[in-house]
This record gives structure tokens, sequence and C-alpha cells, in this order.
């Protein structure tokens, strides 16, 4: 826990350098960058001792009226504040190189301000052992990946998804707040970890619904994403990367704190808790395969990839519900196991892509193409996570949907009834989304990243060499390679989280089971280096030959021939228009000289055109006919207040029988 | 041992399934059509040949053809070829073989959108609509003899198992059958969905994406589809012909002549079907996961 207290000590100290310091560039900002790394090996330091099952309480003297402020560090939390560490301390590094990159301007003193403060906020999540510390600390990681979202706050569209983001926050805060009220009737009171003893079914209902809200919506499950794609668009790139592969791990970090703790839970609960995954994982990626904007692209995917986390943790909470807790062991283990990879996959792309889009001046997959020749370690970078988001054997982002795959698969199995469809479904649903985000990825890759450049920016496209860039790049797409061969060890370091969360499970199975998975990983690899050698081979005395494309006997194909982004996902698109509402505009050729054709598809978010917007149009209608009673006049307020006191006058007076 | 000769048979057999496809189109549809080996000729004829490269492409385009073999042959090294147990098995290695053939398309697709051709551009779009559609198909007849061996390796849901589990589920084996039948016409490309015979660009899915390739490399992918084909043809012949019993020499000949039988099939419904509207595609695939799903749902009870 010391080395928990260190840590936010560098981060707060990182915080008052870029406050007191007005002046930038130079000293501040390294010494800035440097504190915030150093927090982060301290918060690694923390992490080794709970990872290997050890549980550390400290309490403060301070008695407060809700309890002890105290602070906890488990296997569970260490799980989660290693990305904190780890994507933290890269995206700070990250942020000097970026800040300087294209057009862009030097980052604003509040979100430098902010930017240690929300790692200080989301370590303060994962080790608050009190129900009201962690939502101090929660209302702060909210308010301070705000001041970070906005920091180009004179764009309209940011400021709108910054709005979004804040309401979605506070709706988020004020579930909690009933929560943890409700939470604090039982035996265990304020306490973290809780211990709710038997709950009546309305009271237990209430509160899975009141996680479901509270961390839900920064979890992004669906259909409690809508804040998410605009947030994710509008942030700077390192702040993405960090909302994106952290901040929404604080959203399951608070599910799986709370939730399993609520057991036995009801079995239509937890169908419930699969569906809404499935849905958020199909949905989510094919949203992703109908987006222009890289960023919206990307941050579709996390919704997919939340979807997954929501679905693997449902499957080993229905697992634990029916008895078998070697399935549950498994499934947990890929639920985690899928947040760290994600984690890293997800920030390398978007600090990738972010640095790229600043780099070509647009993040519009249409305005993108054959960056891959001109910046071949950002695009290679961005083709190595692309490929782990993917889950292509030899990264490690295989490894989490390895283990999903089969714990799904064992679930089958070995339930009946009910659970064995579930099952079968969340297959069904987990290998739609497998094969959609492989078209979404080549998509994004092959459109952006090869072919001709599709605009003059892009052509042009130069790479400042920037070690503060290239440094997390290079070691993020590093990762994706090297945890492979490590991935044994790896997991063994999940196993406490996983008994802690499944009581009564072992994780020594699920190790042995995934035992060949380094080994086969690495088969891939060692293909390419083989048949890399024949190509020598057999290219040794081949004359090799350098020309146009062929494209059927055009002789001069140009960028615009390409295909474009949205006409390589239309075959997708027009078949499920039914669920997606994609409407296309087709403006064709015409006259016996056409000059103009036109083309155009569009995917709306339904959750907000169809849910959010129509909600929220009724409430403020409803909140209408209140504001009817705000006249704006004195003595109205008097009649209000004397018209109070005689109806507590009179509940006062009620006999007993009625009161 | 039996799995390395039944491994030999399947790479050195694989391009004789395209010529013996041709050959029987040739023949149903009244033509003498090329020699039963010309596939084989093809491939040293283009081993012999120079490359040309377009200005346009990255180490992406080089790489794919390599992979997409390599990606093939491993996926091969998981199937239980001999009808018994795959070179490579343990539980689990059901999802190394779907994540091979996934690398393959990822490789191929790319370097199909690396050359910046409107044609390679559209069969990459056509290819991912039918990856997109296939995968799941492909999952469910895997969970469906899951559910009916109760295993989890291809080495005992195509394998050993499979004897057993004929008396036990054979409903839903034969839906699972039907279904990777029809999965194998779509993912190894062939009529009617994909048409390979045609000289319409324009029409085809999997040849439009090679276009730009030569020599060496259009041989790697000339001998990676067959292989593909051959991958799945051998999942056919495992789940029909349960053969755990056979000595090495028997099972591996067993394999060889599964697969010739599984060309002739795939010749003669190219010969008699035309190729389906691309809209269709989706909806074919998704009957394929229909016939599967159907399977699974016998098995729950």
């Amino acid at each position: 826990v010391s080395w928990v207290v260190g840590s936010a000590a560098c981060w707060l100290v990182a915080a008052l350098v870029a406050l007191l310091r007005p002046r930038r560039g130079g000293i501040p900002e390294k010494l800035q960058a440097i504190l915030t790394l150093a927090g982060g090996a301290s918060l690694m330091v923390a992490c080794i001792a709970p990872l290997h099952g050890s549980v550390e309480v400290r309490q403060a003297t301070w008695p407060l009226s809700f309890g002890p402020l105290a602070l906890r560090l488990d296997p569970l939390s260490a799980v989660f504040l290693v990305p904190v560490a780890v994507i933290g301390s890269l995206a700070a590094f990250y942020a000097q190189g970026y800040a300087r990159l294209g057009h862009g301007v030097p980052s604003s003193r509040p979100s430098m301000v902010a930017f240690p403060l929300l790692l200080v906020a989301m370590t303060m999540v994962a080790v608050a052992a009190n129900t009201v510390l962690l939502l101090i600390a929660w209302e702060l990681m909210t308010l301070t990946s705000w001041s970070l979202l906005t920091a180009h706050h004179e764009r309209r569209e940011v400021r709108r998804a910054g709005l979004s983001y804040l309401i979605a926050g506070h709706v988020s805060a004020a579930a909690l707040l009933l929560l943890f009220a409700l939470l604090s009737q039982s035996p265990s009171g304020w306490a973290i970890p809780i211990q709710p003893g038997p709950l009546r079914s309305t009271t237990l209902w209430l509160a899975l619904l009141l996680c479901w809200v509270g961390f839900g919506t920064k979890a992004a499950v669906a259909p409690l994403h809508v804040w998410l794609p605009d947030a994710h668009g509008a942030a700077p790139s390192h702040v993405s990367a960090l909302m994106s592969g952290v901040l929404i791990t604080m959203g399951f970090y608070g599910l799986l704190r709370f939730v399993p703790a609520l057991a036995p839970l009801p079995p239509s609960a937890l169908l419930a808790w699969i569906g809404l995954g499935a849905l958020g994982t199909c949905g989510g990626i094919l949203m992703a395969l109908s987006q222009r904007d890289v960023k919206r692209i990307l941050a579709y995917s996390t919704i997919e990839n939340a979807g997954l986390v929501t679905l693997a943790s449902g499957a080993a909470l229905l697992s634990s519900a029916h008895g078998h807790p070697a399935l549950a062991a498994l499934a947990w283990g890929a639920a985690l196991l899928h947040l760290w990879n994600h984690a890293v996959a997800k920030s390398l792309v978007f600090l990738a892509a972010g640095a790229m889009g600043r780099i070509v001046g647009s993040l519009d997959l249409e305005q993108w193409g054959g960056l891959l020749r001109r910046l071949p370690l950002l695009g290679t970078a961005l083709l190595v996570g692309t490929a782990s988001l993917v889950a292509l054997p030899g990264t490690h982002g295989f490894a989490g949907e390895w283990l999903l795959f089969l714990g799904l698969f064992r679930g089958a199995q070995e339930m009946v009834g009910l659970p064995r469809l579930a099952m079968v479904l969340s297959v069904v649903a987990t290998a739609f989304a497998a094969g959609a985000a492989l078209a979404c990825f080549v998509r994004l890759a092959g459109v952006g990243l090869l072919g001709h450049p599709r605009s003059r920016a892009a052509a042009d496209a130069a790479w400042p060499l920037s070690p503060w860039l290239a440094v997390p790049v290079v070691t993020l797409a590093a990762s994706c390679f090297a945890l492979v061969p490590i991935l044994g060890p790896l997991l063994a370091l999940l196993g406490p989280a996983v008994e802690q969360l499944a009581p009564g499970a072992s994780f020594q199975p699920v190790e042995r089971m995934a035992a060949p998975l380094p080994w086969l990983a690495i088969l891939p690899l060692a293909s390419v280096v083989l048949v890399a050698m024949g190509r020598l081979w057999l290219h040794r005395r081949r004359p090799v030959r350098w020309s146009v494309t062929w494209d059927c006997g055009i002789s001069r194909p140009t960028a615009t021939m390409q295909y474009t982004a949205s006409s390589l996902a239309a075959p997708v698109t027009k078949v499920l228009q039914p669920a997606l509402r994609t409407t296309f505009r087709w403006a064709p050729p015409r006259g016996l000289w056409p000059s103009a054709l036109a083309w155009e598809s569009r995917t709306p978010e339904r959750a907000l055109a169809e849910l959010y917007r129509p909600a929220f149009a009724r409430l403020s209608r409803l909140l209408g006919l209140l504001a009817r009673l705000q006249e704006g006049r004195v003595v109205t307020y008097v009649r209000y207040v004397g018209l109070a006191l005689l109806v507590l006058l009179a509940w006062l007076f009620l006999p007993e029988p009625w009161r | 041992v039996s799995a390395l000769l039944s491994l030999a048979t399947l790479l050195v057999l694989a391009p004789l399934m395209p010529g013996v496809a041709a050959k029987t189109m040739a023949i149903l549809t009244g033509r003498r059509g090329a020699p039963l080996f010309q596939p084989y000729r093809d491939l040293a004829r283009l081993l012999r040949k120079g490359v040309v490269y377009s200005t346009a492409t990255t180490w992406m385009f080089r790489a794919a053809p390599a992979m997409w073999v390599s990606s093939a042959v491993l996926a091969a090294a998981v199937l239980p070829l001999d009808g018994r147990s795959a070179l490579v098995g343990f539980p689990g290695d059901l999802f190394f073989f779907t994540g091979f053939l996934a690398l393959g398309r990822w490789f191929l697709t790319l370097a199909a959108l690396d050359t910046g051709s409107s044609f390679e551009g559209m069969g990459a779009s056509r290819e991912l609509m039918i990856g997109a559609f296939a995968e799941p198909v492909l999952f469910l007849a895997l969970l469906t003899l899951a559910l009916a061996t109760g295993g989890l390796s291809m080495s005992t849901v195509f394998g050993a198992l499979v004897g057993s589990a004929w008396m036990r589920a054979g409903a839903s084996l034969a839906m699972v059958t039907m279904s990777l039948a029809l999965l194998l016409v779509a993912e190894a490309a062939r009529g009617p969905v994909d048409d390979p015979a045609t000289h319409l660009e324009l029409t085809m899915i999997h040849e439009v994406m090679i276009l730009d390739h030569s020599g060496p490399d259009l041989a790697a992918i000339l001998y990676g589809s067959a292989l593909r084909l051959g991958l799945f043809a051998s999942l056919l012949v495992d789940l029909v012909w349960p053969r755990a019993g056979l000595p090495p020499v028997l099972a591996a000949a067993g394999l060889a002549g599964g697969l010739l039988v599984v060309a002739v099939l795939v010749g003669v419904v190219e010969s008699s079907m035309a190729r389906l509207r691309m809209t269709r595609v989706p909806q074919y695939l998704v009957s394929a996961g229909v016939l599967s799903a159907l399977g699974a749902l016998l098995l729950i009870r």
C-alpha cells in the first residue's frame, strides 16, 4: 500500500509541477513525464505482492462519519492497477511528442494538471475500501477525464461530446450514490468488499440495476455506451488511449467487485447480462465497420470488446450459479486476460492512429491511404495492433479470445437446458463478431495504410522522428508479440484474482489447459521466417520488375479508382440493413456523357436515436410541468413554505394507525 | 507416423483437386478439358517465372502469398487427417484451426487492398463479407460436433470419437456434414458461391483478389487455395468415413480417395448450378448456419 501511496504522491507532484510552472516546454514537461513514469513504476511494484495472492489493508486514523477511511490492495484491484500503471506512463510519455505534432497546439495547463490527477483517481477507485471514498474517486475520475476530453473546446463537436460525457458520468455517479446508500443497510455497511447477506428479491434486483447503470455506463456496456464514440473521437489521442484502454476497465472493476458479491444472483438476470454482452459485441463491431472516422472505428471496437468481457463475465457468473466452479474459473480468466490484452492493443492503435491523424491532418479514412510506405514505423505498429485486436494467432490478443471460446464450448458441453442454449448463442455472437472484426480492421488497415494515397496530405506525409512518440508505440507493438511466450506466468498472475471472484474455484486447471498456447502461437512467427527464407531462395536468380498495378487494362490507375472505405463495407451493411438502419443515397450518372455520380451511406447510432433522444425529450417535457411551479414571485414561494408546514403539521397530528 | 503420412498425402494431392473438379466439369459439359495434372504443370511453370510488383505495394503484398500457404499448412497440422489423431492435438486446438484460417484471410485481403486496384478492392470486400458470415457457421459446426462427441480438440471431434457419435447423434452429425459441405464451397471459393472458371472479373471473388500476383507468388497462392479446398474436404472425409481402426497406409489411401471423391462432387455441383447472385451469398451461408444450429438444438435437452 505504501507503494500505491508513493505513486499517487508522484502523480500529485506532477500535477503541481504543471500547475505552478506556467512556462511551457523545457524542464517542467520533461519533469512531469519522468514523475509520471516514476509513479507508474511504483504502482507496478505495489502490484507484485497482491498479484501473487496477498491482501493488504491500511486504515487511516481519521474517524469519519461513514466509517474509517481505508485502502485495500488485493489481487482483484492489482489486476486493474496494472493497466493504469503501464498505459498511464506510456500515454504521458507520448503526450509530450503528440502536442508538437502536425497542426497540433501544445497541451493546455488544465489538461496537463488533469492527466496525473486522472491516474490518481483511477488508482483510488481500485484501492478504496470504503464506498464513500470510492464515490469521491469516481467523481474525480469523471471530472478529470472530462477536462482532458475537452482540451480542444474551441471546436463545437468537442463541447457536445464533453457535455454528453458529463451527463453520462453523473447518471452513473447518481446510480452509485443510491447503490451505496442501499448497501449501507446491509451488515457490512460502507465497507468494501461488501457482505450483503441474504437480500430480498426486490432489493437484489434494485441493487443489480443500480450496479448496471452505475458501473456499466463507464464500462460502455450496451446500450449505455452512447457517450463513448463521441468522447473518444473528440479527445486527444493519448487521452483516448487511456480512456479506451484503462478507464473502461475501471467500470468493469466496479462490476466485478460488487456483482459477484451479491450472489446468489437470479438466473434471469444473468441471462440478460449475457444478452447485453452479445448485443454490445455484435452491435459494436458492426457500427465500427460502418464508420469513416478512424477514432470512431476504434471507439466502437472498444464497445465490442467491452461486450466480450461482459459476455465472459456473464458466462462465469452463470457457471458459478449452476455449480461449475472450474468453468467459472475459465471464463473469469478469459475476461481478465481479455481486459489486459485489450488495454495494450487498443491503446497501441489509438496512439499510432492518433499520430498519423495529426500528420495527415485528418482522421477521415478516405483522406488516408498509402501511409505504410510513408510512415513505416507507425504503420507497422497500427497493423500489429489491429492484428492483435482481431485475435490472430501469433499475437497476444489471440489468447484471450481462445480462453473465451474454450470457456463457452465447455459451458455448452457441461451445462444443460437454458444455460446450454445461452452458451450456444454466445458462441454464435462471438464468432460473428470475430469475423466482422476481421472485416473491420482489414478495412481500417487496407484503406488507411495501403494502396495509393487518397489525399495530398497523405501523399506528403512524413515522420518527424520523435522519440517521445516512437518509444511508447514501439513498446506496445513489441509487447503484442513479446507477451505471447510469457503467457503462462502472465496467466498465473490472474489466478488469485480469479479465485477471489469465484470462491471455491481453482485456477490451476486453466493454467494447465493454456500451457500449449505460447508454443503454438509462436508457430506463425517461425513459419514466417521459414517461408521468407524459402522466398529468398526462390527469388535468387529471378528477374524482379516494378510496374503500375495491373487494373484489367487501365494503364494509369489513380487513387480515385480505389475502393472506398464505405463501399468496402457495403456488402455487410446492405445485408444487415434491417438491423443497422443504414441509409444509402445514390445519384446515378445521367445523360449520354455522364460526368458525376454520387453514392453515400450513413449508419445512425440507434441507441441514441431511438432510445435516449425520445427518452430525454419526454423527460424534459415532464420536467417542464414542474417548471410552472417556479413563478419567480416571493409571495408564491412563501405560500409553498406555508403549505409544506401545514402538511407536516397534519402528518404530525395524524392518529397513529394511519401514519 | 500415421499422421505424417496423411499430412504428406494432403500436401501432395491438394493441387490435384482443382484439376479433378475441372475435368469433371469438362466431361459433364461435353468438352475434353485440360489434363488432370494441369495444376501441377501450372505450378511448375509459375515457379520458373520472374515476378512483377506494383509500385503501389508494400511488404504486406510480398508477405501475403507465403502467409496464405503457411497458415493453411499450420491449420492442416491440427487436423486428424488419418481419422485418428493430428500431428499436434490438445484441448482447444479447434480455435487454432479457425485462427489460422482467419490469419490467411487477413493477409490475402490486405494484399489485395495493397495494390490500390478497384477490382481487387471489390474482391476483398466480398471476401470479407463471406468471412463475416462464414465464421459463425464454422463455429456452430464445431460446437455441434463438440457437443456430440464431448471433445474439445480437432483430433477428438473429427477423429477417434466420430464413429460412436454417429450412433448416438446421427441426425445432428448429418446436419453438420451438410453444413460443412455448404461451407466448403464458400471458403474454398468454388461454385455456386464463386466462379473460378469465369473470364469476367466483375463476377469473381477469390480470383479477382490475386490479379496482381505473379511468378512464384502466384504459385504459392494457387497452392494455398488448393490446400484450403483440401482442408475442408478432409473435414468432410473424416466426418463421413470414420476410419480410426485402419492401418496408416490404408488411412492415408482412404484420405486420398475421399479427397478425389469430394473434388468430383465439387465439379458436379459447379457444372449443374449457375453462380448465385452476390446478395444471395449471405442467405446461402445463413442457411448453412441454420443446418448446424438445428444439429446443435437436437443435442440441447
